[in-house]
């Protein structure tokens, strides 16, 4: 290993994890009677902490609520959070995908749901736009033709669980909107999401009404973006 | 004097999400042009394509405007990042910035991002090995980039020069350009008592593509920089200075927390503005003096 790794790595140790000060001060680092390394090292340890603690409450603001309702102490989950899932991101909105797994694997269900459900909406709220098509563009297909089309549905939609209720995520002017949908509606969508075509989706379903009911819900709030071949 | 590398776009602001739909609709008459983060338009790693990247498109209709990101991660003894580069210069192809800009520091190691701008030690061996990094990434990106000069709160015992020395021989090994941060200059200067002025002094002024002025917290008798105050007054005076003896470069406010109202906002534009036209009139009432 170079000496700047072993550098890089004895600092990276010393402001997301290893606060001890025989650590801290066995760093080579200048001091001065002003302020001692620890002082100096503690400016990088509060804002490591901080800046992620304020991206997470933006993203996850009711999970933060859940997290000090039934744990009471959120800075220790912060900080455990922080130790087991060190950022891999260049982008601190996208490193917040691993804090609802941090439940999951700690079968924490309540806190899982919660936060997976604020991560749809983060994913909802940040997707590019496309434009909607009209889906009487399905006319001018033969019958034959239509059974091998594919629907794409716009990168805002979100299928999401909380509860005991199932959720279409889209945006609408701009806002974030969570519909309650049946399970049918869910499972068609999440097929759809997929990528199956028409035939793969009526084999699975029990009515092709139900397909067309989905169609015309999906239409009607401008998500469908796409038809492909 | 060595001729400029960059181009003197004017004063301008670093556009952020508060402030976006105020140029969508229209250009603020005090702005010349605008700076971006890149990391915030780029796509993601999970190939998720950002919506405020239409918003971007258009605002580039309107404005001359520059991306400037946080995680290039040029310091770190971690290689460069192809994937990270590849969709910047995705970005930058779509965008045509009128630069491209990031850190002279390193943001994480061992592939971990810490999301903080670390210093870098101020040794020979750096100095060549971030040299050769910097030349490969404008290789890839096909342009010359711009470093900027972040704040720091600790050096390194084994440094053998001072960060204006660094940044001196750095650009011009790597032939790229410079972001001076006159605030960055400012904290630095009071956590590690050093006179600005001698920094200023030793830059070579053909690489400075740009300059950022923000605010800075204090705490404890040492500064931080939080970018969630406004411009002090001993920046803005390095400012001035800056422009009366180093001459006129690409400028402006930069903020990031606690992001006030646009009109708010503006009066630190117009200030610098003001700074500007006052400079450029004492350099007309000499040259008529001289005539």
């Amino acid at each position: 290993m170079n000496s700047l790794k072993k550098l890089q790595l004895q600092f990276k140790e010393a402001i997301t994890k290893n606060f001890e000060p025989e650590f801290l001060n066995s760093l080579p680092l200048r001091e001065t009677a002003q302020f001692s390394k620890i002082q100096r090292l503690k400016v990088y340890q509060n804002a490591y902490f901080l800046r992620i603690e304020e991206s997470l409450e933006e993203d996850f603001p009711e999970t933060f609520e859940l997290i000090k309702k039934t744990k009471g102490d959120l800075r220790s989950q912060l900080r455990k959070f922080l130790k087991e899932n060190p950022s891999k991101f260049n982008n601190l909105g996208e490193y917040s995908q691993i804090f609802p797994l941090f439940f999951d694997v700690k079968n924490e269900r309540d806190l899982y749901e919660s936060a997976n459900f604020e991560w749809k909406k983060c994913i909802t709220f940040t997707a590019h736009h496309k434009k909607a098509i009209d889906i009487a563009t399905l006319s001018q297909y033969s019958e034959e033709e239509i059974l091998t089309l594919k629907m794409e549905l716009h990168p805002a939609v979100q299928l999401a669980t909380k509860g005991d209720h199932l959720y279409l995520l889209y945006r609408a002017d701009s806002e974030v909107t969570t519909d309650k949908i049946d399970l049918n509606s869910y499972k068609i969508i999440d097929m759809i999401l997929e990528g199956l075509n028409i035939s793969k989706i009526v084999e699975r379903i029990s009515s092709p009404e139900e397909l067309f009911r989905i169609f015309a819900m999906l239409s009607s709030r401008g998500l469908i973006v796409g038809i492909q071949k | 004097m060595k001729q400029k590398l960059f181009k003197n776009y004017g004063i301008g602001v670093g556009i952020r999400s508060p402030h976006v739909m105020q140029f969508l609709n229209e250009v603020p008459k005090s702005i010349e042009w605008g700076e971006v983060v890149s990391e915030n338009y780029m796509n993601w790693q999970s190939g998720l394509k950002p919506k405020a990247f239409s918003n971007l498109e258009k605002m580039r209709e309107k404005l001359p405007v520059a991306l400037h990101g946080v995680s290039m991660n040029i310091g770190s003894a971690d290689p460069i990042d192809a994937d990270y580069l590849k969709r910047l210069k995705e970005l930058a192809n779509s965008i045509e910035p009128i630069w491209i800009s990031d850190h002279l520091c390193w943001t994480g190691v061992d592939g971990e991002n810490i999301h903080d701008l670390i210093p870098v030690p101020f040794t020979k061996e750096n100095l060549k090995y971030l040299s050769d990094k910097i030349l490969k990434i404008q290789d890839f990106l096909g342009q010359r980039i711009l470093i900027e000069n972040v704040s720091s709160y600790f050096e390194y015992t084994n440094a053998e020069m001072t960060e204006w020395q660094f940044i001196k021989e750095l650009t011009e090994k790597a032939d790229c350009g410079i972001l001076l941060d006159i605030n960055n200059i400012y904290v630095s200067s009071i956590n590690h008592s050093f006179n600005p002025i001698d920094f200023l002094k030793s830059i070579p002024l053909e690489r400075v593509g740009q300059i950022h002025l923000a605010g800075h917290s204090v705490k404890d008798g040492y500064l931080i920089d939080t970018h969630d105050q406004p411009v002090c007054e001993e920046v803005w005076k390095l400012f001035q200075w800056t422009e009366q003896n180093l001459g006129f470069f690409t400028s402006m406010i930069e903020r990031d927390g606690n992001i006030p109202d646009w009109r708010e906002l503006e009066k630190e534009i117009l200030r610098a503005h003001e700074i500007r036209n006052g400079v450029k009139s004492e350099f007309a009432k000499k040259i008529t003096a001289s005539i």
